[in-house]
């Protein structure tokens, strides 16, 4: 067959009725596919003269209830023909998020952990005092400022390592777990940036190669660095005598920045302790000055003489 | 109360714990040595050379860096740090070249720059090296793979030596 006798053929009246008739058959199948797939749960009715076997809720008849308070000054509904009891939350009062207000305490503090561990032979470390307030008992903002220095001769080492008094400083917040619990006792994690800029020295240096038997010194003066680092803490803190505490902290610590020099890096960084320690601790006693001992839940607390009043207004 | 006392001691004793456990020691080398390795010049490969002894120009008492009982591919060679420029010989010691004429000498001219490492490796040089010259009787070429020498652990030198093909052992320069 050409496409001139196809064509001859797709204009006859007869054909175009035939064409129309099989679009015609297409949708019905279509149709059908479609009401096909559609999909039914079949549901099992029970049995005529017989119980479903789901339990639904028992009802309470509303008319049988007796309103009472239990020991928790909750009040509660009692249906007096069952015994069964039902809390009316309508009344109850919604659980407060924070219980402590948001400008709670302000603790200051001295941290020890330098001055202990030198008398168990350390040689760098002074110490730094700090503060930090209580938002809602549960976040702590904190800063802290303090002074490090550094006068070290490593066991079998070929130097002095020496760090004149430098400051630095830190920046950050924690968390407290126990935030609707005693504030006396705080289990805490927190994230600290520290800063310091500072000068550094290696001393009495004596290299000996070991061969030429020819040994040289040299010294490494003043060189200046600035450094960066981050802090992550864990640790807790209870209070020992009325607003007198202490707390003790672990803390894994990383250097973020650091200036580079020719002459190498130092090896101790004021307020961050020696280069190579990752972990590190801190010891604090604490003051604690509250701004606003009243909870939250009992500035809330709404008295019956009030209710009533607002009932009449 | 209770709890937090025995949390207390649990962070006390890992805080003293941590504090001893932070040094890892060091783990490169506590001065600038130079190591140089040997290598045959026709093939290129790292070989063990027999019969020679190597030493430094002016040694206390002629101290060898390499004897003849030690048989090594690598040699540290260390500068004299209160010199600018220290030198080696090579004496070989098989019969026919057994004469301190047929000796290989190799010299290096460097800065020595003071350097702090860290507290476990501690303070030494590092040495640039500005020139190098080396004879040849036996050697052949003396290459530098990077001029400046730290206490990293690694080949720096490369001495090639003319050596005796296997097959051919007349083939001997």
């Amino acid at each position: 067959m050409t496409m001139t006798d196809l064509q001859a053929k797709t204009t006859a009246p007869g054909l175009r009725r035939l064409l129309k008739m099989l679009l015609l058959t297409l949708f019905v199948i279509a149709g059908t596919e479609l009401s096909a797939q559609r999909r039914v749960t079949p549901v099992k009715t029970p049995e005529p003269g017989t119980t479903p076997k789901t339990e639904r809720p028992r009802r309470i008849d509303r008319s049988k209830l007796v309103e009472m308070t239990d020991a928790s000054g909750n009040t509660i509904l009692v249906d007096t023909i069952t015994g069964t009891e039902v809390k009316d939350t309508a009344l109850m009062a919604p659980p407060p998020k924070m219980i402590y207000p948001l400008l709670h305490e302000v603790t200051a503090g001295v941290n020890l952990w330098n001055p202990i561990m030198r008398a168990f032979g350390q040689s760098y470390g002074l110490g730094d005092v700090w503060a930090e307030l209580s938002l809602h008992n549960r976040y702590f903002p904190y800063f802290a400022i303090g002074v490090d220095n550094c006068n070290d001769t490593p066991d079998e080492s070929n130097f002095t390592f020496r760090t004149p008094v430098s400051p630095y400083f830190k920046i950050g917040a924690s968390y407290n777990f126990f935030y609707n619990s005693n504030p006396d006792y705080k289990l805490q994690m927190g994230l600290r940036y520290g800063f310091t800029s500072y000068k550094w020295s290696v001393e009495n240096v004596t290299v000996d190669e070991g061969y030429w038997d020819d040994p040289s010194h040299f010294s490494i003066m003043n060189q200046r660095s600035t450094s960066g680092y981050l802090e992550v803490t864990f640790g807790l803190k209870v209070k020992v005598f009325k607003n007198w505490s202490l707390g003790w902290n672990i803390i894994y610590h990383s250097l973020i920045h650091d200036t580079k020099s020719s002459y190498g890096e130092p090896m101790f960084i004021p307020g961050f302790g020696t280069r190579g320690s990752a972990v590190t601790g801190n010891f604090s006693l604490m003051y604690t000055l509250p701004i606003n001992k009243k909870k939250t839940s009992e500035v809330n607390t709404v008295t019956e003489g009030d209710t009533q009043t607002e009932l009449h207004d | 109360m209770k709890s937090l006392v025995y949390i207390s001691g649990l962070l006390a004793a890992g805080a003293l714990l941590t504090q001893s456990c932070s040094n890892v020691g060091c783990t490169e080398n506590q001065n600038s040595l130079p190591l140089a390795g040997f290598y045959a010049m026709s093939t290129g490969q790292a070989i063990v050379p027999d019969s020679i002894t190597i030493g430094g120009v002016g040694a206390p008492s002629d101290t060898l860096l390499l004897t003849l009982d030690s048989r090594q591919q690598q040699l540290y060679l260390p500068f004299r740090s209160t010199s600018p420029s220290t030198s080696f010989y090579i004496h070989y010691c098989q019969k026919a070249l057994d004469y301190p004429e047929l000796n290989d000498t190799l010299s290096f001219d460097y800065d020595a720059v003071p350097y702090f490492a860290s507290e476990d490796c501690g303070a030494m040089y590092h040495y640039r090296v500005t020139r190098y010259t080396y004879t040849t009787h036996l050697i052949d070429s003396v290459g530098m793979t990077d001029s400046l020498i730290t206490n990293i652990d690694r080949e720096t030198i490369r001495i090639f030596f003319r050596t005796a093909d296997p097959d051919n052992p007349d083939d001997n320069d």
